[in-house]
C-alpha cells in the first residue's frame, strides 16, 4: 500500500517507514502540516497516517480541511494525545481510526491493513461464509457443516467482526475497542479468554481449523 | 411543607435577625414613651379632679356644721347652686335618699377611697358621662356621702393614649417585619449567588468568578478577597496541570522511543536467549507506559470535563455485558462469577468510564483475590442510589488497610512482586466520585466486598 505519513518527529518518522517495509507498504513521509495537506489533496495515497501535534498545521484541522474538500482517503491519527476526548475529537474530525504513542508496530500494521481494505468499503452481505462456517446477521445464528452453534453475544460480535476482516490480522486491542467499546487496556486476558470459548465452538469438532492465532500481533479467521 | 423549608432559611439570616433586634429596640422605645406621656397626663388630670371633690366634701361638711340640716337636705341645697360635682346620699339602711347620681349597693360596699370608677360598674349617671371619679364620705350615724367628679376626660385620654400607641405599635412591627423580610431576601439571594458560583468552581470550571453588586458593599468586599483567591487557585492549577503534563508528555516521548528501538533491534539480532531479554525489557517498559496512562486518565477524570457528555447509561446492561466479558478468565483462574442485577438501573453517566470503573473492580479480583472460588456482581436501585457490590471470597484486605487501599499507588504487597500498580482503585474512586457516588471497600469475611453507590436521580 502507499501510505503518506504527516509526522514532524524525525526518528519516529525512520522508525516506522522500517517498521512498516517489511509488510510491504510504501512511506512517503512530510514533516509540516500544510504540506501534509497539500501532499494528501493530491491524492494516490491508500492510507492517510497524521500526527497532531504538527508544525503549519495542526492534524485535526489539516483533516477536517480535507474531509470538507472531499477527500475520503482513509486517515489514522498516530497521536501522544490519549485523553479521552482527544479520541473523541479525532473521529469527529474525520478520522477513521486513533492510535496512541506508544504503540506496537503489529497493532500500526493491523489497523493500516484494515483501513485499506475500506477503501472503498465493501458491501457487507447479510450472511458472512468462511469454508463451511455460517455467519447469519439477520437471525445472529451460526452453523458449522449444518450444525447450529449457540454462541453468547460477545462471541457473535467477535466471531462477526473477525469474519468481516476475512484474511486479516485484528489485535486484541482492536477487538477491545470495537467489540466491547472499551478504550483501556484491561488487566484481565478477557480477549483471550473469548477467543479460546470461541475456538471450542467452531473449531474443536471440525476441520480446517479457522480461528488463528499470531503471537504478540493477534487473530485471524482464514482458510489456510 | 414546601413553605417551610424557604421560610426557615430567611428566618435563619443574620439579616432578618438583626432586623428583627432592631424592630423589638423600637417597640420598646415606643412603650417606653407612651408609658411615661400616660403617666404625666393622668396625673395632671387626676390632681385637677380630686382638687375639685376635695373642695365640694369640704364645702358641704362646712355647711353641715353651720345649717345643722340633714345631709340630704344639704345635698338639695349644693345640686340647687350647681358646680357640676355629682353627688349621691345613701342611707344607713343602704336606700338613696338625695344626689344626682346613683350607684349600685355592690359598688357602694366596695367604693372606699378616692376611686375611678366607669358606668358599667354600677353608676347610674345622665348620658354623657362615662365615669366618675371621688370619695365616700361616711358619718357617724352610718349615713355615706359619695362626692365625685366626671371623669369622661380622663377615660378619653386613656383611650386616645392607648390607641395612638396601638396605631403606632403596629405601623412600627408591620415596617420592621417588612424590612426584615426584604433584607434577609437581597442577603439570602446574594449568598445563594455566591454558593451557585462557588458549586460551579467545584464541579471543574476554575474560570468561573463571582459577580460584584455596583454597591461596594460588605458582600462586594468578600468577593473581591474570593475573587483574588481564586484567581491564584486557578493559576496554580494551571501550573500544576502544565507541569504534570509536560513531566507525562516529557517521560513518555523517549519511554515510546526506547520502546521503538527495543522492538526493532529484537527484530534484528538472533542470539539465544535475546529474544526473551527483549521480551522482558519490553514488558517492563510497557509497566511504566501503563501508569502514565492511568495518571493521565484519572487526571483527565478529576478535571470534571467529562460530565459535559453525560448521557443516559444503563447500568444494568452494562453490568451484564460486564459479567459475560468476564466470566471466560474468570472462570479459566477458577473463580465462578454469579451476578444479581436488577433489569433496567440507570443514571446519567460516562458509560465508558463506567466501564472501566466496574471492569477495574473485576481486574483485581481476577489479579489480586487469592484463593478465591466465588466472586459476585450484584446492583440494586436503594433509597435514589444505585448500589453495585463487586465481592470475592479469597484472601481479602486487612480491615486496617481498607482506607488505605484507595490511595494511589497503595500496595497491599509491600515488596511490589504483585502485578499491577495500585492506581486501578484510585482511578475507580475518581470515577465514582465524577458521578457523585462513593466507593467503599468492606471485609467480607472470607474476601473483599467493594460497594460502589452511584445517584439515580427518579
Amino acid at each position: 500500500m502507499k501510505l503518506l505519513l504527516i509526522e514532524d518527529d524525525e526518528k519516529a518518522a525512520a522508525h516506522l517507514r522500517e517498521g512498516l517495509a517489511p509488510e510491504g507498504h510504501v512511506v512517503e513521509r512530510v514533516a509540516d502540516g500544510r504540506a501534509g495537506l497539500l501532499a494528501a489533496a493530491s491524492g494516490g495515497f491508500d492510507v492517510l497516517i497524521i500526527d497532531r501535534m504538527l508544525p503549519g498545521l495542526d492534524g485535526l484541522t489539516l483533516l477536517q480541511t480535507l474531509r470538507g474538500a472531499g477527500v475520503q482517503t482513509p486517515a489514522l491519527f498516530l497521536t501522544a494525545l490519549g485523553g479521552l476526548d482527544d479520541r473523541l475529537q479525532g473521529l469527529r474530525a474525520g478520522g477513521d481510526d486513533y492510535l496512541v504513542k506508544p504503540f506496537a508496530m503489529a497493532e500500526l500494521a493491523a489497523r493500516i491493513a484494515a483501513l485499506g481494505r475500506r477503501n472503498p468499503a465493501p458491501p457487507q452481505p447479510l450472511t458472512l461464509r468462511i469454508a463451511d462456517l455460517e455467519l447469519d446477521r439477520a437471525t445472529r445464528t451460526v452453523r458449522r457443516q449444518g450444525k447450529k452453534i449457540h454462541l453468547k453475544p460477545r462471541e457473535y460480535e467477535v466471531l462477526e467482526y473477525l469474519l468481516c476482516r476475512r484474511g486479516q490480522v485484528v489485535t486484541r486491542t482492536m477487538l477491545l475497542e470495537d467489540v466491547w467499546g472499551f478504550h483501556f487496556v484491561p488487566k484481565t486476558t478477557i480477549v483471550d479468554a473469548h477467543i479460546s470459548r470461541l475456538r471450542a465452538k467452531i473449531d474443536q469438532d471440525f476441520t480446517p481449523p479457522l480461528l488463528h492465532t499470531y503471537r504478540g500481533a493477534g487473530y485471524k479467521i482464514d482458510v489456510a | 411543607m414546601w413553605l417551610e423549608t424557604p421560610l426557615r432559611l430567611l428566618f435563619q439570616t443574620s439579616g432578618f435577625r438583626l432586623a428583627l433586634r432592631s424592630l423589638g429596640l423600637s417597640l420598646g422605645g415606643a412603650m417606653l414613651v407612651f408609658f411615661i406621656i400616660h403617666h404625666a397626663e393622668e396625673f395632671a388630670w387626676r390632681g385637677q379632679i380630686d382638687d375639685a371633690v376635695s373642695g365640694g366634701r369640704n364645702d358641704i361638711l362646712s355647711d353641715l356644721q353651720h345649717n345643722k340640716l340633714p345631709v340630704a337636705d344639704n345635698v338639695g341645697l349644693t345640686l340647687a347652686e350647681g358646680g357640676g360635682l355629682f353627688y349621691a346620699d345613701i342611707g344607713t339602711d343602704g336606700t338613696w335618699r338625695a344626689g344626682n347620681f346613683r350607684l349600685t349597693p355592690a359598688l357602694a360596699a366596695r367604693w372606699n377611697s378616692m376611686q375611678t370608677w366607669r358606668r358599667q360598674d354600677g353608676l347610674s349617671v345622665p348620658a354623657h358621662v362615662r365615669a366618675l371619679r371621688g370619695v365616700p364620705q361616711h358619718f357617724a350615724d352610718g349615713e355615706t356621702l359619695f362626692i365625685a367628679a366626671d371623669a369622661t376626660a380622663l377615660l378619653r385620654l386613656n383611650e386616645l393614649i392607648a390607641q395612638s400607641f396601638l396605631a403606632v405599635f403596629g405601623i412600627i412591627l408591620a415596617l420592621g417585619l417588612a424590612n426584615g423580610y426584604f433584607s434577609a431576601r437581597a442577603t439570602l439571594a446574594r449568598v445563594d449567588k455566591f454558593g451557585a458560583t462557588i458549586r460551579d468552581i467545584m464541579s471543574g470550571d476554575l474560570s468561573r468568578r463571582i459577580e460584584m453588586s455596583a454597591e461596594g458593599d460588605e458582600f462586594d468586599r468578600l468577593a473581591t478577597s474570593m475573587n483574588a483567591m481564586l484567581q491564584r487557585i486557578q493559576e496554580l492549577m494551571e501550573n500544576l496541570r502544565q507541569v504534570t503534563n509536560d513531566i507525562a508528555h516529557d517521560l513518555r516521548s523517549p519511554l515510546a522511543r526506547l520502546r521503538e528501538h527495543l522492538e526493532l533491534s529484537r527484530t534484528r539480532f538472533n542470539a539465544p536467549g535475546l529474544p526473551e531479554m527483549f521480551d522482558e525489557a519490553l514488558a517492563q517498559l510497557d509497566q511504566a507506559l501503563e501508569i502514565f496512562a492511568a495518571m493521565l486518565r484519572i487526571a483527565e477524570v478529576e478535571a470534571g470535563a467529562r460530565r459535559a457528555g453525560f448521557a443516559e447509561v444503563n447500568v444494568s446492561a452494562l453490568l451484564v455485558m460486564l459479567e459475560e466479558s468476564y466470566e471466560p478468565s474468570l472462570c479459566a483462574t477458577g473463580i465462578a462469577l454469579h451476578t444479581e442485577i436488577a433489569p433496567d438501573l440507570t443514571l446519567r453517566g460516562d458509560r465508558e468510564l463506567l466501564m472501566q470503573l466496574f471492569a477495574n473492580l473485576l481486574d483485581n479480583i481476577a489479579l489480586h483475590a487469592e484463593g478465591a472460588a466465588n466472586a459476585s456482581i450484584t446492583a440494586a436501585a436503594r433509597d435514589g442510589r444505585i448500589i453495585v457490590t463487586v465481592a470475592d471470597d479469597g484472601s481479602g484486605i486487612p480491615a486496617a488497610q481498607t482506607g488505605r487501599m484507595i490511595q494511589r499507588f497503595a500496595r497491599l504487597d509491600s515488596s511490589r512482586h504483585r502485578p499491577g500498580h495500585g492506581l486501578g482503585l484510585a482511578l475507580a474512586v475518581s470515577i465514582a466520585t465524577l458521578h457523585e457516588g462513593s466507593l467503599a471497600l468492606e471485609a467480607a469475611e472470607p474476601g473483599l466486598r467493594v460497594i460502589v453507590s452511584l445517584p439515580a436521580p427518579g
